[in-house]
């Protein structure tokens, strides 16, 4: 088994041994070394990383102040090291925020906090007054903007159930001028949906989210049309025939990203149960219509990783339509990071280098793009009770990209 | 009457089509679990589950409705439910505190059900992935209960059971 394993290694691994992307060294955002301060790089959409002109803002919740708090460090493009943590929730404890750049150097955070979501203006230099965004019970806030329009979503509590529900807003100065809140599914939920990702692009936004009224989890999708509000939703995540018709309802899917090159192409990312013995693999699906359908879904991990549970999926585009997806499983001893990109002919091999695989836990990657087709990416870092949030870039060869219709 | 059947019939089957916590045990959130556990002395018994998941409908319907085990189970356990999907907090026993998501990505919880028995501290004593039947149940427990995790494993301890 063991030889079989190594034999399996070098042959599906030549072609990775082959590939000439290239890997910065890796920067600390944050870090602890204290027993019980735990940091999680956790968001709806997966959006812990942004950028907007030469800035790059990260966003995590910790407890090194007693209680879990929401924080965004900064770093000039080519610093070499983020500023201090600064807090962004006023209300603790806090949890799961999610950034996006806007046009000036400036970014939006969202983030949970006392059973509601919250937002505000953040930059280098200052942070914006903060925006209750929902009065009703709510969670699990993202945040998306495509030049200066800004996209907010969140699942928020109506009667038994949660439901998406989502805004605009107008950025003035340091203030956000938020439109109606309106659900993007008008009917009153019958079971929770959660989750939210928002991908903008030409004036168009799809929203995924996961729905639980069939029965089980399914991964939807949404489109709205330039100043339209949202169609009827469509599944996304494919499924295989029922394994029973006296049990359960159906296998699991979670934790959709999406993302946009800003043309028409959208990557879709998420975690997928429907081979269920092995735990949850990733699958992605691409938008050639700026979110209207998705393609056939595709597993992504490679069939070294597939008889590993991955966790923490995240998918980025280039703004010519490239797809890279990264997750972390075990299939080496320990979570490392792995990421795969879009090939010709599905997706690539599985890589993890150096940065993002070794000796203890190198988990939850939060990726995007700059205009310039470089990658940039945090994770955290786990190892002899140290935890730390870590950045770099990576710069991937644009000939390994299959072509973009 | 008939309205106390009707809600009654669609208690039951929301039960059975969404595979949550078996009807009739107090299965209660992690925080609030080993917060009594530790209150009571008792270990836990924890049911990772997951919506709509057809091994966890089955263990429900097939193995928890049994009387005998029910009975044995609220008496020796605490019991705890988490959706392993799910973004629903619990604070862990050294202050984490992490959604049932993330705490299955920790445990590497792949695949539902799976069982967990731990000590009122929140340490494990035992892992037991997939269906269970009843018998399956009251032999973990006689090996949680009468302590033979201290040194045995469970399958030395279910080759020779005393």
């Amino acid at each position: 088994m063991k030889f079989l394993r190594i034999y399996l290694t070098l042959l599906v691994g030549m072609p990775t041994l082959a590939c000439a992307w290239t890997y910065s060294p890796v920067i600390t955002v944050s870090e602890s070394n204290q027993a019980r301060t735990f940091i999680h790089l956790e968001s709806s959409g997966n959006r812990s990383i942004a950028i907007s002109k030469q800035w790059i803002a990260v966003t995590w919740e910790d407890n090194h102040s007693g209680r879990p708090g929401a924080y965004v460090a900064f770093k000039a493009q080519h610093a070499t090291k983020f500023s201090h943590a600064v807090r962004v929730s006023e209300t603790e404890p806090a949890y799961e925020p999610a950034v996006t750049g806007l046009p000036n150097g400036r970014f939006v955070v969202v983030w949970e906090a006392a059973d509601k979501v919250w937002a505000r203006v953040v930059s280098p230099q200052h942070l914006g007054p903060v925006h209750q965004l929902a009065n009703a019970t709510a969670r699990e806030a993202t945040v998306t903007a495509a030049g200066a329009q800004v996209w907010l979503a969140w699942s928020e509590k109506t009667g038994a159930h949660y439901h998406i529900v989502a805004t605009t807003a107008r950025v003035q100065g340091e203030q956000l001028q938020l439109a109606k809140v309106k659900p993007v599914d008008p009917a009153p939920p019958k079971q929770d949906q959660l989750y939210p990702s928002v991908a903008v692009s030409r004036d168009e936004t799809t929203i995924g989210w996961e729905d639980r009224r069939y029965g089980h989890t399914r991964i939807v999708t949404a489109h709205a049309a330039k100043g339209k509000w949202f169609s009827a939703l469509r599944p996304l995540n494919q499924l295989k025939g029922r394994r029973s018709m006296t049990y359960g309802k159906g296998t699991g899917a979670m934790r959709v990203v999406l993302a946009s090159d800003g043309r028409h192409r959208i990557v879709s990312s998420w975690l997928d149960k429907r081979d269920f013995a092995e735990g949850y693999d990733v699958y992605a699906a691409i938008s050639e219509d700026n979110g209207k359908t998705f393609g056939h879904n595709n597993k992504v991990e490679d069939m070294l990783g597939a008889n590993q549970a991955q966790w923490h999926a995240v998918s980025a585009m280039d703004s010519q339509g490239h797809a890279v997806v990264a997750w972390d499983d075990q299939r080496d001893g320990s979570p490392d990071i792995w990421l795969s990109w879009q090939i010709a002919a599905g997706w690539s091999d599985d890589d993890s280098p150096d940065p993002m695989h070794g000796n203890g836990s190198q988990s939850h990657p939060s990726m995007v793009f700059d205009q310039q087709g470089r990658l940039h990416l945090v994770f955290l870092d786990r190892a002899n009770n140290k935890s730390a949030i870590r950045y770099l870039v990576v710069t991937p060869t644009a000939s390994d990209f299959g072509s973009v219709q | 009457m008939l309205r106390a059947i009707f809600f009654t019939a669609l208690l039951l089957c929301s039960s059975l089509l969404w595979a949550e916590p078996p009807k009739g045990y107090p299965f209660v959130s992690f925080d609030v679990g080993i917060a009594e556990a530790q209150k009571s002395h008792k270990n836990m018994f924890v049911y990772f589950g997951r919506f709509g998941c057809g091994y966890c409908d089955k263990v429900n319907r097939e193995t928890f409705v049994d009387d005998t085990l029910r009975k044995l189970y609220i008496q020796h356990y605490v019991l705890v439910y988490v959706d392993a999907e799910s973004g629903d907090r619990l604070t862990l026993p050294d202050g984490e505190r992490l959604s049932g998501m993330e705490l299955g990505a920790q445990l590497n919880v792949f695949s539902t059900p799976v069982f967990l028995y731990m000590n009122p501290e929140g340490k494990l004593i035992l892992r037991a992935p997939g269906y269970k039947s009843v018998k399956d149940f009251k032999d973990f427990d006689r090996y949680v209960q009468g302590g033979y995790y201290r040194h045995q494993s469970i399958n030395e301890f279910l080759k020779n059971p005393s």
